[in-house]
């Protein structure tokens, strides 16, 4: 029986370190950040009641570190880890050296991740339990040519070829026609081998122009299993996801019972516990759908899920891992209500091939009004790390409907202001001002098939004012200062209403 | 009255602002050009010269400035424009290694490495790009003024340079 969790290492950083912190306070748990020497002065190891350093910069030596997160757990008497998403998240090892030293893994068990991390056993498992595979050959033998092109003409071509141990778009290769399969397949395998150690590969069909469909399951340590309907993160560029809404508009009430169902039955093939995700792709001609993938552990778009069904996963995510049953947790299905739009807000330069732009965020003005929420990272004066993703927070919105939704997202966009590094702000506006994305008529190859980001001075061509400005600066600024600063608090009482209200440990205000 | 020499997308500036009794006159212009665009400003609240708050037709805009090692990074509604000052009579120029001797090519500016382009052994024409120097989140090319063979690179990509730092040895082609 899981035991009752008292305090919880997060496994992680950035802005699903503190949202895992956020729930932990709510909960009453005693939380504690790790972080590495770059992350010093970011914003979880301040949220935290505890934290500890574990290592350098480079993830492999510290976030990677099973050993180190270990031991930085067992100094704090950390009862518990949540692995975020990411790092660590569903590698089968790190679940089981929590399990080896009584640390309550907060996610699926070892076994159910390897049962799902390789690509041909899930397939052989979701078509056991009924759930729809995109038709295909597992375990191709890439030296029975006469069977290879047998299948091909039975599966039919375009067809994808992909690596066993392949997962998150890395591994695939793309089958036109028939003639240059085994000259495809012989590549497909050998670099199979060199990058994941394992030469196993499989043929799966093609599905043209589908929809990233996903749905959002939790399930608990008594063979419960909820679905908190779908996700669609078809807005996506080189497999990244950008931009993720639920409900689908492509998805109705019949359509969303079943691919529900399916992702239950999915779960409850390995005896999934915990926060999961299963992806579909969903030919919208046809409303067939095709299991893609298991996510093993929360995924950075489940605000939205939050937001629509008016649930919190992460605090569910405790209270699963705890050994709380759902049927005490959620007495009645959850509905969904409304509409939720995320933006994942990058530091990305969309006027250069979204080149990485991070560094120094000196100015920052955040979003605010009803049905706003931004789960971030940044503060004004963080020196973003250059060591790790991109993703600076997640901006999310929830609207009666889509309609609203998309108004909101524009709306909070432009009160969203980063200063000091170029963000992907400008190609997220662009995008919900596109008639495709409008009308909800877009599928996975939509963006980098249809989609052209304007150059910098066709978005906005504000550069007379920056000139003024950089003029202003050099020449006035200093000398004219007529604002009040407001860090120089003359009076105690005023500094200490001050700290009060920021809710703040005293110790923590030399933070500004 | 002051005016200053600044560059943003490699077109270089005459900016002159001048206050009077609260009003504030801007004039941006283009050196090569001539062209000159006057500005007046009705409010202009400066906060500790990180922000400003400029009011141009009863319109606000608000401008984030922050410094940076040749200029200022300006964010005007999420969107970032590098303006370089122009120092010296020399036209500010992102190429870079204009006045290098032949058989090396510094950097222009510092920054990063951010890619390198070229392998050693490798034989370039005249304004091939050996390396990109990254720089207030701008990429410059540095590019070979010669044609020539390149002997070492003393760099890696993603180190950091300084100015001055030679980032290419080659040995120049005459052909």
């Amino acid at each position: 029986m899981p035991k009752k969790i008292s305090k919880v290492l997060i496994a992680n950083r950035g802005e699903i370190a503190l949202r895992v912190i956020r729930a932990c306070k709510e909960l009453g748990i005693q939380s504690v950040a790790v972080y590495s020497e770059a992350d010093e002065d970011a914003l979880h190891v301040r949220h935290a009641d505890e934290s500890i350093c574990i290592g350098p910069p480079e993830s492999a030596n510290s976030y990677l570190s099973i050993d180190k997160i270990i031991d930085a757990a067992k100094q704090t008497k950390a009862n518990a880890i949540h692995p975020g998403y990411g790092f660590l998240s569903e590698n089968p090892l790190f679940a089981e050296a929590c399990e080896k030293n009584k640390i309550t893994f907060i996610g699926p068990s070892a076994g159910a991740m390897r049962a799902i991390g390789n690509k041909t056993s899930a397939r052989e498992l979701m078509e056991k339990a009924n759930v729809p595979i995109a038709p295909g050959k597992n375990d191709v033998d890439r030296k029975d040519t006469k069977t290879i092109l047998k299948e091909i003409k039975r599966i039919g071509v375009p067809l994808l070829v992909k690596a066993s141990a392949g997962g998150g778009g890395r591994g695939i290769r793309l089958i036109e026609n028939e003639k240059e399969a085994l000259e495809i397949i012989d590549l497909a395998a050998n670099e199979a081998a060199s990058a994941f150690g394992d030469a196993t590969i499989f043929l799966e069909k093609f599905v043209t122009g589908a929809r990233h469909i996903e749905v959002q399951i939790m399930a608990d340590a008594h063979g419960n299993v909820i679905a908190f309907g779908e996700r669609d993160c078809s807005i996506q560029r080189r497999n990244q996801k950008l931009i993720e809404e639920s409900p689908s508009p492509a998805v109705d009430k019949e359509l969303r019972t079943a691919i529900c169902n399916a992702a239950i039955e999915a779960a409850k093939s390995c005896n999934y516990q915990n926060a999961g995700t299963v992806e579909f792709l969903l030919d919208e001609k046809t409303k067939q759908f095709y299991f893609l993938e298991v996510n093993a552990r929360l995924q950075v778009e489940h605000p939205v899920t939050e937001l629509v069904y008016g649930v919190d996963l992460v605090k569910t995510q405790l209270r699963v891992a705890q050994g709380e049953s759902l049927t005490t947790l959620f007495p009645t299905q959850p509905t969904p209500r409304g509409w939720s739009i995320e933006c994942r807000i990058n530091g990305e330069d969309p006027f250069s091939e979204f080149m990485p732009s991070l560094g120094l965020i000196g100015s920052l003005e955040l979003p605010n009004g009803p049905g706003v929420r931004f789960d971030s990272m940044i503060y004004e004066g963080l020196d973003v790390p250059l060591f790790y993703d991109s993703l600076l927070g997640k901006l999310i919105v929830w609207g009666v409907d889509r309609q609203e939704a998309i108004a909101r997202m524009q709306r909070a966009l432009i009160e969203l202001q980063i200063g000091g590094i170029q963000t992907n702000i400008p190609f997220h506006q662009e995008l919900l001002n596109n008639e495709a994305f409008i009308t909800g008529a877009f599928h996975t190859n939509w963006l980098e098939e249809n989609f052209v980001m304007p150059s910098k001075q066709d978005f906005a061509d504000n550069n007379d004012f920056a000139l003024i400005a950089a003029a202003w600066s050099t020449n006035f600024s200093t000398s004219k200062n007529t604002g009040t600063p407001a860090t120089t608090e003359t009076n105690n009482w005023a500094r200490a209403g001050r700290i009060y209200s920021m809710r703040r440990d005293f110790r923590s205000s030399g933070w500004q | 009255m002051a005016i200053s020499k600044l560059s943003i997308d490699g077109v270089i500036y005459s900016v002159h602002v001048e206050e009077n009794d609260g009003n504030i006159t801007a004039s941006i212009t283009n050196v090569e050009s001539k062209e000159e665009t006057t500005y007046s400003i009705d409010k202009l609240i400066d906060k500790q010269g990180k922000k400003i708050s400029l009011s141009i037709n009863n319109k606000s805009i608000d401008i984030f400035i922050q410094s940076a090692s040749g200029g200022k990074t300006v964010t005007i509604n999420n969107v970032l424009y590098p303006v370089f000052n122009v120092t010296g009579k020399k036209k500010s120029s992102a190429g870079g290694g204009s006045a290098d001797p032949d058989g090396v090519i510094t950097a222009p500016l510092a920054g990063i490495v951010a890619k390198i382009n070229v392998q050693v052994g490798d034989v370039i024409e005249a304004g091939e790009t050996t390396c990109i120097v990254e720089a207030m989140k701008m990429q410059n090319e540095i590019k070979i003024p010669i044609k020539g063979k390149i002997t070492s690179i003393p760099f890696e990509e993603l180190s950091r340079v300084e100015k001055g730092d030679v980032v290419i040895n080659y040995e120049p082609i005459t052909s």
